[in-house]
């Protein structure tokens, strides 16, 4: 199938299992799934940026439908979603600046690779060194955590949804704003990133995280999605047919994660940032044997 | 039959319901404004990034509503 805006041939049947695994994951782990759909998208031979565009916005659609379902589940601290998208969208314009101006110098490919990579080993290190810590759900027993919610720093705030009596807006919208870049320069929704922040840093609890990070997600990928379309690094139509399957497979992830506990959706999140950190070195490696 | 399999069963059952809704929205609009996106993504940037964000965040609100309305003419 020819997709006339980003001037590739691609295979829709391919696209539509992609946005299906990726919204299966997505529901399920509470993130976009760039690490999966970004790799994948430039080893089909997309261009990285419109990897980037594209992929946040099929990332923006699927993350509403699961959203709404983490919501009638009760995992949603809307307060806690507004807050941080104060900070996202910042972060998300600095991200989405920086790529222009890498653009400009024509490094986007390897400055993007290497970072995405080094930031998912990262990731990936953190939540299983974590999980194979604690026994129970990460909020209670994050020192990082317990020192937040004792910083008496700038405005403070309850949040009642996600169980803490009084937390820093500053820390709040800090973590959003690294959310945010991340999801501008490297694409997505920057769950992988922004989601351990939020249990490990924030404290909250695993599936309210998941929920809200969702709900984060539909902000910022919109956002997003309409700066980088202003900028024409959006293919709408391969968003479109990947959406098909991802709308599906968000559904049925969200709606699973009612039948798993908070450690075992961390621990199952592990290998996740790996997959796309092997498939990034891939494409590097291919790229350098050019 | 216990919460928990009555959960399950309810969530497999609203996805059955869910794919030929979601299949019959993106093929309608692929085939009926894949020609007009892509006009417009030549023509109008920002007219283009709001018709892509309309089309994505309005399938959540159209489909989860055609499901429901689907799920609860089964269960009647």
């Amino acid at each position: 199938m020819d997709f006339p805006i980003s001037g590739v041939q691609l295979d829709p049947l391919l696209l539509i299992f992609l946005g299906f695994s990726i919204g299966l994951m997505g529901g399920f782990f509470g993130v976009g799934g760039s690490f999966i759909a970004g790799p994948t998208l430039m080893s089909l031979g997309v261009p990285t940026h419109f990897v980037v565009g594209t992929d946040l916005a099929h990332i923006a659609g699927k993350s509403v439908v699961a959203a709404r379902k983490h919501r009638a589940l009760g995992n949603v601290d809307v307060k806690l979603g507004l807050i941080m998208t104060v900070g996202t969208i910042l972060g998300v314009e600095i991200g989405v600046q920086t790529i222009e101006a890498l653009k400009r110098i024509a490094a986007v490919d390897r400055v993007v690779g290497i970072t995405f990579m080094v930031v998912l080993i990262c990731i990936s290190t953190g939540v299983l060194i974590e999980a194979l810590r604690s026994s129970k759900d990460a909020t209670s027993d994050s020192p990082v955590a317990r020192f937040v919610h004792k910083l008496r720093l700038g405005p403070m705030v309850s949040l009642p949804t996600s169980g803490i009596e009084r937390i820093s807006v500053v820390v709040i919208l800090l973590v959003a704003l690294v959310g945010g870049f991340f999801s501008g320069f490297l694409g997505g929704g920057a769950g992988y990133i922004r989601l351990p922040m939020m249990i490990f840093v924030l404290g909250i609890p695993t599936h309210v995280a998941v929920g809200t990070d969702l709900f984060e997600i539909v902000v910022s990928a919109s956002y997003g999605t309409y700066s980088h379309a202003t900028h024409g690094n959006v293919d709408i139509l391969i968003a479109l047919v990947m959406q098909t399957g991802a709308a599906v497979g968000a559904n049925l992830g969200a709606g699973l994660t009612q039948f798993f506990s908070a450690r075992k959706i961390r621990l199952a999140f592990v290998p996740l940032p790996l997959i796309g950190a092997v498939l990034i070195m891939l494409k590097l490696m291919k790229g350098s044997a050019h | 039959m216990s919460t928990r399999r009555m959960a399950f069963r309810l969530l497999m059952l609203e996805t059955l319901l869910y794919i030929p809704l979601v299949a019959i929205y993106y093929y309608a609009v692929l085939r009926l404004m894949g020609h007009v996106l892509y006009e417009v993504s030549e023509g109008s940037p920002h007219a283009y990034a709001l018709t892509a964000l309309a089309i994505l965040l309005g399938q959540a609100v159209l489909l989860d509503a055609g499901a429901r309305i689907l799920l609860k003419l089964l269960k009647k």
